[in-house]
C-alpha cells in the first residue's frame, strides 16, 4: 500500500530515493487494534503491522479535534502504546499509525471508555463469552447475536473464559478466532482472558511461553485493582464497583498453598468493592462434555479454591470448558462430590428471576468494606459460545442447564446484578437477578443543639445508598420526610432548621 | 528495557529451539471434547499410523491428565521405543512418574532427560520437586537455582522462588530464604506470595525491625484489622509491648464496629481469638511479677 507522501514524493525522486521512500511505505494493519489492561487512568492499545514502523495514537474527549498523540519511536510489528493520565469514565476517540500515517480510526467507531473510579456506583455492562475460538458460524451467530442486543450501549468489558482459539491456541488460529471475529469489540472494549487447554496446545506446564502470553497485556502489579500478582497467569481488576478476579486452572499450581491461593487469599482480603465476581476456565461443577466428579482440575478448584472464595464473598462464578450452558441454584459450602450436594447448600430456594418464583436472589451488603462471606454463589458454565458437545446435564447444584449456542451478558447497577444468557437466534433462554441488601439499619447518633433552636445530627448508614429522614410529632399520625440523601461515604449530617416548637418530635431513617 | 513482547521474541526463539529437537513433524491431534474423545481419536490415528512416536507421547500425556499412569507409562514407553534417546519421552516418563508419586523414578528419568538436553527447565524443575518429595532439601535448592538463573526465563513464576524458599526454610536457611524471595519480588515486582513468607521467615529469625519494615511495605495486602494483628505479633516479641497492646486493642476496637453478620464470620472469629490471645501475651509477664 502507498500513502500520499509517498504518491507525491514521486515525480522529484531519484532512483535511490525510491528505495529511501519505499522503505517507509505505509505497512499493513494486520491486527487489531486492541484493548488491554485499562484502568481509570490508563490504557494499552495494541495492533500489529507489515512490515515493522513506528507508532503513533492520536486520541482525545472529542472526536473532531483529537489534541493529544503518544509517539514511540521504535520500529516494531507489533505495536503496544500505554496511554496514562487519562480522565475516569470518560470516552476517548483513537487513531492508530506511524509517525506520519494513520491506519485506523479517525471515525467514530474508534473509542474506548476508562474504567470509573473503583467503587464508585456506575452502571456497567460485561460481556462473557466461553470455549468461543472454534471460527466457525456457530461462533459468528453468538457474537451477531450480542451485538444486536447491545446497539450502541457502551461495553465496557468483556471476558474469555479460555479455549479462545482453537485447536492449539497458536498466533495463526488466535489471528482466525479472536482478532478477525471480535473486531468490533477489540477496539471499543477491553478484554481480559483466561487460559483454556486449548490455548496452551493441551500442555500443563507451568510457563508463560505460549502465544497467548505474547498476545494479551494483562496486569501484574496490582495497576488495574486488586493486589499484584507478579504473573499474567493470574490477576484481577476493578471495574468500578466490580472486583474481578481471573485465576489459572490450566497450568498454574491448584494447590492450597500455592503462589496462586496466597495470592488469592490477600486479593480477597482486601477487596471493598461491592461485587466480586471470578473467573477460569475448568467449571467446579459440569455435567456437560466434562465431568467435575472425575477431572483432577475441575475438583482441585472446586475443593481447594472455592472455599476461599466463598468466604470472601463472591457472588458470581464463570467457567466453560464442557460446551453448553449451566446455571446453578444460590449455593454455598458444597465442595465434594455431585452426589453430596444437598439442601443445606442452597442459600436460597427459587429461580432468581425476577418475573417468577420466588424473585431475585438477596445478600448481605458489604459496600464500602469487605463483602460478607459465605451468603451464596451463583455458578455458571458457559462454554457454548462456539460450540456444542453434549453431556447429560444434571448436575444437582444446577438450576438451569441447556445445549444451546449463546453467551453471558452481566449489568451491574449499584446494588443489582442482572445476568441473562443470550442464544444465538437472539432469545433469552435464562436469566437471573442478585440484589445486594443492607446489612445493619442506619443509626441516628444523639443531636447536637444549634442557635435558633436549631440541631443536627448524624447518620451513620452505607455509601451510595438513598436515606429518607422522616419525622412525627406524634407517633399517631403519618411520618413526614423532611431530607433525602444518598451520600457517597457511609455517614452524612443533617440539620433541622425548620422547628415549630413541638414540645416531642421524632426522627427515624430509612433506607433503601 | 525492552518492551515485552519484544522480550518474549527472544525467549519463543529460544523455546523453539529447544522444541524443534524435541518434536517430529506430525502434528499433535487436539479434537474438540473431553480427554476420554482426545484419547479415541490419537488411538485411531495410532491405528493407522503406530510407528509414529509423537502420537503415543501425545497419548501418554493425555492418559497422565486424566490419572490413568498405568497406560501413561504404556504409551511413553513405546515412543522411548520407536525413538531412542529422545528427550521429550523421557521427560514424559518423569512427568508421569512424578504426577504418580514415584518421585526417585522421577528423578531418574528427569535426569536422563537432562543428560540429552541440558538446559531443559521443565526436566530441572520435576528434578527439583521429586526432590522436595524425598526429603533432598539441599540438592533441591540447587535444581531450583538452575532454573532460576536460565536465561531463557525472563519472567520467571512465583511458585518457583515460593518452593525454594521453602525447601531452604525446611533446612533451617531462612536468611538464604528471605535473601530468595526478595530476588523474586526483584523480578516480579511485590506480590503477596513471595511478600507474606518472607515476613513469616523474618519473624522466625527475630529480625523484627526488618519484619516491621515488611509488614508496613505489605499493608496492602491485609485488610487494616489484619495489619493491626500482624504488627503487633511482631512488637510483642521484640519487648515493644505497649505498642503491640494498642495494635491489638486498636484491631478488636475495629471489628466492634463490624456489621452483625460480617463479625459473626469464621474468620473474623478467629481474628479476634488471635487478637486476644496477642493481649494476654501483653499482660502476662505483668501478671507473672505480682
Amino acid at each position: 500500500m502507498q500513502n500520499e507522501l509517498f504518491q507525491y514524493a514521486c515525480p522529484t525522486t531519484t532512483a535511490i530515493g525510491w528505495l529511501s521512500l519505499a522503505a517507509v511505505a505505509q505497512a499493513d494493519l494486520t491486527r487489531g487494534p486492541y484493548l488491554q489492561d485499562s484502568t481509570p487512568t490508563s490504557i494499552v492499545v495494541r495492533w500489529r503491522t507489515s512490515p515493522a514502523e513506528t507508532s503513533r495514537v492520536v486520541f482525545g474527549t472529542n472526536f473532531n479535534s483529537l489534541d493529544l498523540t503518544n509517539n514511540d519511536g521504535q520500529i516494531v510489528t507489533e505495536h503496544l502504546v500505554t496511554l496514562t493520565n487519562l480522565q475516569p469514565d470518560t470516552r476517548y476517540y483513537y487513531s492508530i499509525g506511524a509517525t506520519n500515517t494513520t491506519l485506523a480510526g479517525q471515525s467514530v467507531n474508534y473509542f474506548f471508555r476508562t474504567h470509573p473510579l473503583s467503587g464508585t456506583p456506575k452502571p456497567v455492562r460485561v460481556w462473557v463469552i466461553g470455549d468461543a475460538g472454534t471460527h466457525t458460524t456457530d461462533q459468528i451467530a453468538v457474537r451477531d447475536a450480542f451485538e444486536t442486543f447491545n446497539g450502541t450501549n457502551t461495553l465496557h468489558a468483556w471476558l474469555q473464559l479460555g479455549d479462545n482459539a482453537y485447536d492449539v491456541g497458536s498466533d495463526t488460529e488466535y489471528q482466525a478466532a479472536v482478532f478477525d471475529v471480535y473486531t468490533n469489540e477489540l477496539r471499543n472494549a477491553v478484554t481480559w482472558p483466561t487460559l483454556g487447554n486449548h490455548d496452551t496446545a493441551q500442555l500443563s506446564d507451568y510457563v508463560d511461553t505460549y502465544p497467548y502470553f505474547d498476545i494479551f497485556t494483562l496486569p501484574t502489579a496490582g495497576e488495574a485493582g486488586g493486589v499484584a500478582s507478579g504473573t499474567e497467569h493470574y490477576y484481577s481488576f476493578d471495574l468500578g464497583l466490580v472486583h474481578f478476579i481471573c485465576l489459572d486452572s490450566m497450568t498454574a499450581s491448584r494447590a492450597t498453598n500455592g503462589a496462586m491461593a496466597l495470592w488469592l487469599r490477600s486479593d480477597l482480603a482486601v477487596n471493598t468493592n461491592r461485587w466480586l465476581i471470578a473467573y477460569w476456565h475448568h467449571p467446579p461443577y459440569s455435567k456437560g462434555s466434562h465431568d467435575s466428579d472425575g477431572e483432577s482440575a475441575l475438583i482441585e478448584m472446586r475443593e481447594n479454591f472455592l472455599p476461599l472464595l466463598e468466604a470472601g464473598g463472591v457472588d458470581l462464578v464463570l467457567s466453560g470448558h464442557s460446551h453448553a450452558y449451566e446455571r446453578s441454584q444460590f449455593i454455598n459450602g458444597h465442595y465434594g462430590f455431585s452426589t453430596s450436594f444437598n439442601s443445606t447448600n442452597i442459600v436460597q430456594l427459587g429461580s432468581g428471576r425476577e418475573t417468577n418464583g420466588l424473585g431475585a436472589y438477596h445478600k448481605p451488603d458489604g459496600l464500602g468494606e469487605n463483602p460478607i462471606g459465605n451468603r451464596g454463589t451463583i455458578y455458571t458454565v458457559a462454554g457454548s459460545s462456539g460450540q456444542l458437545s453434549g453431556g447429560t446435564l444434571d448436575h444437582p447444584t444446577m438450576y438451569f442447564s441447556e445445549s444451546a449456542l449463546g453467551s453471558l451478558v452481566l449489568d451491574f447497577s449499584s446494588n443489582r446484578l442482572d445476568v441473562i444468557f443470550l442464544r444465538e437466534t437472539g432469545n433469552v433462554d435464562d436469566t437471573f437477578t442478585l440484589i445486594k441488601d443492607g446489612t445493619y439499619p442506619p443509626l441516628l447518633t444523639n443531636p447536637v443543639a444549634l442557635p435558633d433552636a436549631a440541631f443536627q445530627f448524624t447518620v451513620l448508614t452505607r455509601a451510595y445508598r438513598t436515606n429518607i429522614i422522616e419525622a412525627t410529632t406524634n407517633l399517631v399520625i403519618t411520618w413526614t420526610p423532611v431530607f433525602t440523601n444518598a451520600p457517597a461515604n457511609a455517614s452524612f449530617t443533617f440539620t433541622e432548621t425548620n422547628t415549630p416548637g413541638d414540645p416531642l418530635r421524632l426522627y427515624r431513617v430509612r433506607r433503601q | 528495557m525492552l518492551p515485552k513482547f519484544q522480550r518474549r521474541k527472544r525467549h519463543i526463539t529460544a523455546l523453539l529451539l529447544v522444541a524443534s529437537c524435541f518434536h517430529n513433524a506430525t502434528p499433535p491431534v487436539f479434537a474438540h471434547g473431553d480427554l476420554h474423545e482426545r484419547i479415541l481419536a490419537l488411538t485411531q490415528q495410532i491405528q493407522t499410523n503406530s510407528a509414529t512416536a509423537d502420537l503415543w507421547l501425545q497419548r501418554a500425556d493425555l492418559h497422565r491428565q486424566h490419572g490413568d499412569f498405568i497406560h501413561a507409562t504404556a504409551d511413553a514407553a513405546e515412543a522411548a521405543r520407536l525413538r531412542p534417546d529422545w528427550p521429550a519421552a523421557i521427560l514424559e516418563r518423569a512427568r508421569i512418574q512424578f504426577d504418580a508419586g514415584q518421585s526417585a523414578a522421577a528423578i531418574e528419568a528427569a535426569t536422563a532427560c537432562l543428560q540429552l538436553a541440558a538446559s531443559n527447565p521443565d526436566a530441572l524443575v520435576i528434578h527439583a520437586r521429586s526432590r522436595v518429595q524425598l526429603g533432598q532439601l539441599a540438592e533441591a535448592v540447587t535444581d531450583f537455582n538452575d532454573v532460576l538463573a536460565m536465561t531463557n526465563r525472563p519472567r520467571p513464576l512465583p511458585d518457583l522462588y515460593l518452593e525454594r524458599a521453602r525447601a531452604q526454610a525446611a533446612l533451617g536457611q531462612l536468611a538464604d530464604a528471605v535473601r530468595g524471595l526478595d530476588e523474586g519480588m526483584a523480578r516480579l515486582g511485590e506480590t503477596p506470595s513471595l511478600a507474606l513468607p518472607a515476613l513469616e521467615y523474618e519473624q522466625a529469625l527475630g529480625n523484627f525491625v526488618a519484619a516491621l519494615t515488611r509488614v508496613e511495605r505489605g499493608r496492602k495486602f491485609f485488610t487494616p484489622e489484619n495489619f493491626l494483628l500482624r504488627r503487633g505479633e511482631i512488637l510483642l516479641p521484640a519487648n515493644r509491648r505497649a505498642e503491640a497492646e494498642k495494635d491489638f486493642l486498636a484491631g478488636l476496637a475495629a471489628i466492634e464496629n463490624y456489621p452483625p453478620a460480617r463479625r459473626a464470620l469464621p474468620q473474623t472469629q478467629e481474628l479476634v481469638a488471635r487478637l486476644r490471645a496477642g493481649l494476654r501475651q501483653v499482660v502476662r509477664p505483668s501478671l507473672k511479677t505480682k
